[in-house]
């Protein structure tokens, strides 16, 4: 992540030097597909025939990714040279940003910026997407001549009184003094109006956005004093806006605005005279309003003052002063992830499974839906123990899975290893000056802490619950995090996502390896088991002396609050339901956390919603919604390829402690932390030493805090493999699985971002990286696979015994040895106790142990001592006694 | 067993009632005989009636349900001690000829998960003229009636680490009956679908005795585990486990992966499966609707045709109950 980071910033300072002036698509870089433009915008008053140059000022922006653009992606803008910007407003996607004045607007639009482009596919306002009508339709009821009718760079029919208002127009659209309508032109080339507040039609996209619904990618940037800014714009295609359209079919840009205030013309010589305000007062009023030059100073909040000068602010975007001094960098997509999906008929093979592995499959998927020779695969998105039970059921053909179950599948299943990938701890955190935080260091307590729920996250609770009333409140005031992350603030207004850890409720091998690396960790299963650490927190005593790792995490805290009328009324009386699960939340899915996660959306569900104000009346719990900008503290669980695909923070985690770090420590010193850098997630798949009897490389926790190599190793590193039987299969589905499982394992793990390439996030399975092993497995598993004779291929030369340590074991079979296992493997002598195979299992026939010398305890069994001899006895003692009866029974009878 | 007796009691009383069916369907030449046959075979009862009192109806029921259980244990032993012989005589060979084919074909089971039931190897005990007996996968009670089983947790034979086979030394042919009888350096001979393996006894071991050393990091072990008795119970009521230790001469081979890493306890040794219960409570159904059937028959129709086709029933019904009985007593009986 943080890796890509600074290659992505390198490559921009590189193309930046050279610059293009107002000439779309002359790129500046061609090797990468970061973009740097330049434009000269100025404000000039047209007055008397003259110029009057108001300001002048060179904006350079730049872009970090134009190609190969998918669904949702974030791209990092950020520009210098423009106008600071005032009237700020907390959210700068939301529909009234466009107050702010002097932003740079940030828009995704369709078309291609040229005059010498078909008018179909040029590019103007009307094409460009917003998210509310407001930001589309300006109109005044007080004066007939608003700053836009006297912008001397207006085309004459747009400075009339009404302009682009549709017709008939809707009734419920009132008729104001003045007014522009910049209606919205759909890909399907449907016209929508909008209107002040929709009234004449919306696209089906378009929306007030809030509360979980995903934000606008409109974005109304602010400048800073020093001419700079940054945006991570989102970009959509059709996917997610259909009306918008944009793919890698239809061309569509990011058109960066800067607003730099309307260059009026009053007097408006060229118009009729009933086009222009009358001179005298009416002109003068005109005059004033256009060149207003802004009521904010840079940097100031729009609240509470409010009503900021029309002349230079964000709403304008659309005016031909502000539209003319546009940058526009086309943005080139991707085929959408929902190509196969559109392609009708052909045969498909789903696989069921890791989340981990949606980035790859994506980007892998149409290189097999468009190719006819070949089988397509679907990635349906499943946790993975799900995945295993199906395939134990027999229900799926394959899973994408991270381990194999504990008692082993019935029939015989190999698992391909297809990514080393693995999981981030993602969050935004804003410091104290409003920025984001972007060096977090977490250890394995800290995250322990998080997911017991032992923070009290609420005053109240921390006031009522003794049990954690000696806790800090949230993570940023626990002196742990604080001494590991100096420069955050101490207690923040979101408290509730400070104290939790957004994370799965259902099953998945992501929550074990989690959970696998705070188990590892001596001082968090210290603490864990009930130790206070160094400065007296406590474990939360539900969740005291857990048997870790799990592969679902309980919500266990019981503690309910009693709020006072009016506070939380959903949480009173009857509705009362424990708190801090509230607070936890967890979601079902991985692919639910990351949009959270990318947009701040925080899912603690307790907010009480009242549809009926004052009214406890359908109210119900919701979650807290989206963070303000500047206030944000949150953290959450995401696969590490959606942090890279959407520019989600990760954080660096602890592995090792020098023996000389203090206990109570007030610094990271002493202390490793590991980002998940490719260098990283290659250390940790190195430790991973192959097992023989589940054919899988588990990653190796306990090595990875004691081995000098360990220290360097990510902790979130996974293994993601294909699990597929190699008996009982059809044919076709087997030839297509064991395609794919070929290809993924070696032409799939060419990095990059086109189709069929390995998207960031992922380590390659290359020799370059010493995992040669593991793709050579997956292809003797594909060979395995595609015969379905019920071979499972070994993993290792011979059965390996941890006994017997890893210095012997080769990789793969093969004949590449595995050499830089050699150093790092736990153990070079025999430790009893660390069994084979056989003497692993419970309850084992003694006689088969071939480590534990002691005695022969065997078996001695009742039943068959007795069953035998009682059933000779009963054929003798019943052929005796029925003539015995018979005769005394006679002899009675004759008596 | 006892409906047949019950039937011949009661055809005493009833002959005049039968009569017309029977005449029906004696063939012609007989035709004028029956009557002295049918007449005089009436008559002796009447002379022992007089001679000796009938039986008090508690009584006669008393004789017959002892009369019965007797019939039914003599049954199990026969089953036991002969019968199941034959039955694991005709699944061993089954089983070598499909095992033959997978060889053949090089689609032997290798390791990975394998289909309790199926064949996996070829033992040979020169030493005890033991010649082609299959092992099969899986040591649950009811494998074990084919014939030697080998236990999914371990290792295939000639791979790295301990095999164990498990095999019964009374019922089933008793293959490893005489397996206790091995001596150190006796050579165990054993084909899998990885090539032919010689292992060398090392002991036999009895409950009590030291367990072998440490395995060598490349080395293969197999240990054959059956049951014995002492005393009274040596031959027919074993009722301890016991062990034959045997190194692997040579390499080992490579295993795949995939193999179980627990199993259920009643594929450990001396372990019944009281699954069978399930089965046996249907076979047994069979048993008494079979039974009603020939007493309804025997009746309606006549004696020999009714012995003709009920015997056979009956039989069968018989041994799927007691096969499926016997899987409740321990694996390796």
């Amino acid at each position: 992540m943080t890796i890509t980071r600074r290659r992505r910033s390198a490559a921009v300072l590189a193309g930046g030097i050279a610059a293009a002036l107002l000439v779309p698509g002359t790129a500046s870089s061609a090797t990468s597909s970061a973009v740097t433009k330049t434009v000269t915008v100025t404000r000039t008053h047209l007055v008397a025939g003259a110029d009057e140059v108001v300001d002048t000022r060179k904006v350079t922006l730049s872009v970090s990714k134009t190609t190969n653009l998918r669904d949702r992606q974030e791209i990092d803008v950020s520009w210098s040279g423009a106008h600071p910007t005032g009237g700020i407003v907390a959210d700068q996607n939301s529909g009234n940003a466009n107050q702010e004045e002097y932003p740079v607007v940030l828009l995704q639009c369709r078309g291609i910026d040229s005059t010498t482009a078909a008018a179909a596919d040029r590019l103007d306002p009307t094409k460009c997407w917003t998210q509310t009508s407001g930001e589309r339709y300006v109109y005044d009821y007080n004066s007939a001549f608003p700053p836009w009718r006297v912008d001397r760079y207006a085309a004459a029919a747009d400075r009339a009184a009404s302009v682009g208002a549709p017709s008939p127009r809707p009734l419920t659209c009132s008729v104001p003094t003045s007014e522009y309508w910049v209606p919205f032109v759909a890909a399907n080339g449907t016209t929508y109006y909008g209107g002040s507040n929709g009234c004449a039609g919306l696209a089906p996209e378009a929306a007030n956005a809030g509360g979980l619904a995903l934000p606008s990618n409109t974005t109304y940037g602010v400048t800073g004093t020093d001419g700079k800014g940054s945006a991570k714009f989102v970009v959509w295609t059709a996917e997610n806006n259909a009306s918008l359209g944009c793919s890698d079919a239809v061309p569509c840009s990011l058109v960066a605005v800067p607003i730099m205030g309307i260059s009026c013309d009053v007097a408006s010589a060229d118009l009729p005279e009933t086009e222009r305000p009358v001179p005298g007062p009416e002109a003068d009023v005109a005059d004033a309003k256009c060149r207003a030059a802004g009521k904010f100073a840079p940097g100031q909040l729009v609240l509470p003052v409010g009503g900021e000068d029309l002349a230079v602010s964000g709403g304008l975007w659309w005016a031909g002063s502000n539209w003319r001094n546009r940058i526009t960098v086309p943005l080139n997509f991707a085929p959408l992830s929902n190509i196969c999906d559109l392609l009708g008929g052909g045969s498909s093979v789903d696989i069921y499974g890791s989340e981990l592995m949606i980035q790859a499959t994506t980007q892998w998927a149409p290189t097999f839906c468009l190719d006819s020779k070949r089988t397509r695969i679907k990635h349906v998105q499943t946790g993975e123990p799900q995945a295993r039970s199906l395939i134990e059921a027999k229900t799926i053909q394959a899973g994408f899975v991270s381990g194999a179950p504990d008692r082993g599948y019935s029939t015989p299943v190999v698992n391909a290893p297809v990514a080393v990938t693995g999981f981030a701890i993602g969050y935004t955190i804003d410091v104290k000056s409003g920025e984001e935080y972007t060096s977090l260091k977490l250890n394995a307590r800290l995250l322990a802490k998080l997911l017991t729920e032992s923070y009290p996250a609420l005053p109240t609770l921390k006031a009522e619950y003794t049990k954690l009333s000696k806790n800090p409140l949230d993570l940023s005031l626990d002196p742990e995090f604080q001494a590991l992350n100096p420069g955050l603030p101490h207690g923040v207004n979101a408290s509730q996502t400070a104290s939790t850890l957004l994370s799965l409720s259902s099953d998945s091998d992501v929550v074990k390896a989690l959970t696998s690396y705070i188990n590892a960790d001596p001082d968090a299963r210290a603490w864990l088991n009930g130790t206070p650490d160094p400065w007296g927190m406590v474990v939360n005593p539900n969740y005291l002396k857990i048997a870790l790792p799990v592969v679902t995490w309980p919500q266990l805290d019981t503690f309910k609050v009693e709020f006072a009328a009016g506070i939380n009324d959903c949480l009173r009386g009857a509705g009362n339901v424990p708190y801090l699960p509230l607070v936890a939340a967890p979601m079902s899915r991985l692919s639910q956390i990351t949009p959270a996660m990318q947009y701040s959306l925080a899912n603690s569900q307790t907010q009480c919603f009242q549809p009926v104000p004052e009214s406890t009346e359908g109210q119900k719990l919701v979650s807290l919604g989206r963070q303000t900008a500047g206030f944000r503290f949150m953290l959450g669980v995401v696969p590490l390829a959606d942090a890279d695909r959407y520019q989600i923070n990760t954080a660096a985690l602890e592995t090792q402690k020098s023996s000389s770090a203090p206990t109570k420590f007030t610094s990271a010193a002493g202390r490793t932390f590991v980002t998940p850098t490719d260098a990283a997630l290659k250390a940790a798949a190195l430790l991973a030493t192959p097992d023989g009897p589940t054919g899988t490389w588990p990653i190796a926790y306990a090595a990875m805090r004691s081995s000098a190599k360990g220290a360097a190793a990510y902790p979130g590193t996974m293994i993601v493999y294909a699990a597929v039987p190699t008996k009982g299969l059809s044919a076709p589905t087997a030839k297509g699985l064991a395609d794919f499982i070929r290809y993924a394992a070696t032409t799939g793990q060419t990095p990059g971002d086109s189709n069929g390439q390995l998207p960031a996030g992922y380590l390659p399975m290359t020799a370059a990286n010493g995992l040669s092993a593991l793709s050579a497995y997956s292809v003797k598993a594909a060979t395995a696979i595609a015969g379905q004779t019920g071979i499972v291929p070994a993993n290792v030369a011979v059965v390996p015994t941890s006994n017997h340590g890893g210095g012997g074991t080769t990789g793969g079979g093969t004949g590449t040895t595995n050499g830089s296992n050699g150093g790092t493997s736990p153990s070079t002598s025999p430790t009893p106790g660390a069994s084979a195979a056989p003497s692993a299992k419970p309850n084992a026939a003694p006689g088969t142990s071939p480590v534990s010398l002691g005695v022969t305890s065997g078996q001695d069994s009742g039943p068959a001592r007795f069953v035998l001899p009682a059933m000779l006895l009963l054929a003798l003692l019943g052929a005796l006694a029925a003539p015995l009866t018979s005769v005394l029974a006679r002899r009675g009878a004759d008596r | 067993m006892s409906v047949d007796a019950e039937v011949s009691e009661r055809a005493d009383e009833d002959v005049t009632t039968d009569l017309p069916i029977v005449i029906n369907s004696a063939p012609p030449p007989y035709d004028g005989r029956p009557w002295a046959t049918k007449l005089g075979r009436p008559r002796r009862p009447r002379r022992t009636r007089g001679s000796r009192p009938p039986l008090p109806q508690g009584a006669s029921v008393a004789v017959w349900i002892l009369f019965t259980c007797s019939i039914t244990a003599l049954w199990v032993l026969l089953y036991a001690f002969v019968l199941s012989g034959f039955q694991e005589a005709r699944d061993q060979h089954e089983l070598y000829g499909q095992l033959r084919e997978e060889l053949g074909l090089a689609t032997a089971p290798l390791g990975g998960t394998i289909e309790p039931g199926s064949p996996v190897a070829v033992v040979q005990l020169p030493s005890l003229q033991v010649s082609d007996l299959v092992v099969l996968e899986g040591t649950a009670s009811g494998d074990l009636q084919s014939g030697p089983g080998h236990r999914r947790d371990t290792v295939l034979p000639g791979q790295h680490g301990t095999s164990v086979i498990f095999g019964r030394s009374v019922m089933f042919g008793a293959p490893f009956a005489r397996i206790t009888t091995l001596h150190p350096g006796d050579p165990i001979i054993i084909t899998t679908g990885q090539g032919e393996f010689t292992y060398v006894v090392d002991r036999v071991r009895h409950i009590g005795d030291p367990l072998p050393s440490l395995l060598p990091a490349d080395g293969g072990r197999l240990t054959l585990v059956t049951s014995e008795g002492f005393g009274w119970q040596a031959g027919w009521a074993p009722n301890l486990s016991v062990y034959v230790d045997a190194t692997l001469k040579g390499a080992t081979v490579p295993a795949p992966a995939g193999r179980p890493r627990t199993i259920p306890a009643f594929e450990k040794a001396m372990q019944g499966n009281s699954g069978a219960l399930v089965g046996l409570v249907l076979w047994l159904a069979a048993l008494v609707l079979v039974a009603g059937a020939v007493v309804w028959a025997r009746a309606r129709w006549g004696q020999w045709q009714t012995w003709l086709v009920g015997v056979p029933l009956v039989l069968a019904c018989a041994w799927g109950s007691t096969q499926l009985a016997l899987q409740l007593l321990p694996n390796l009986v």
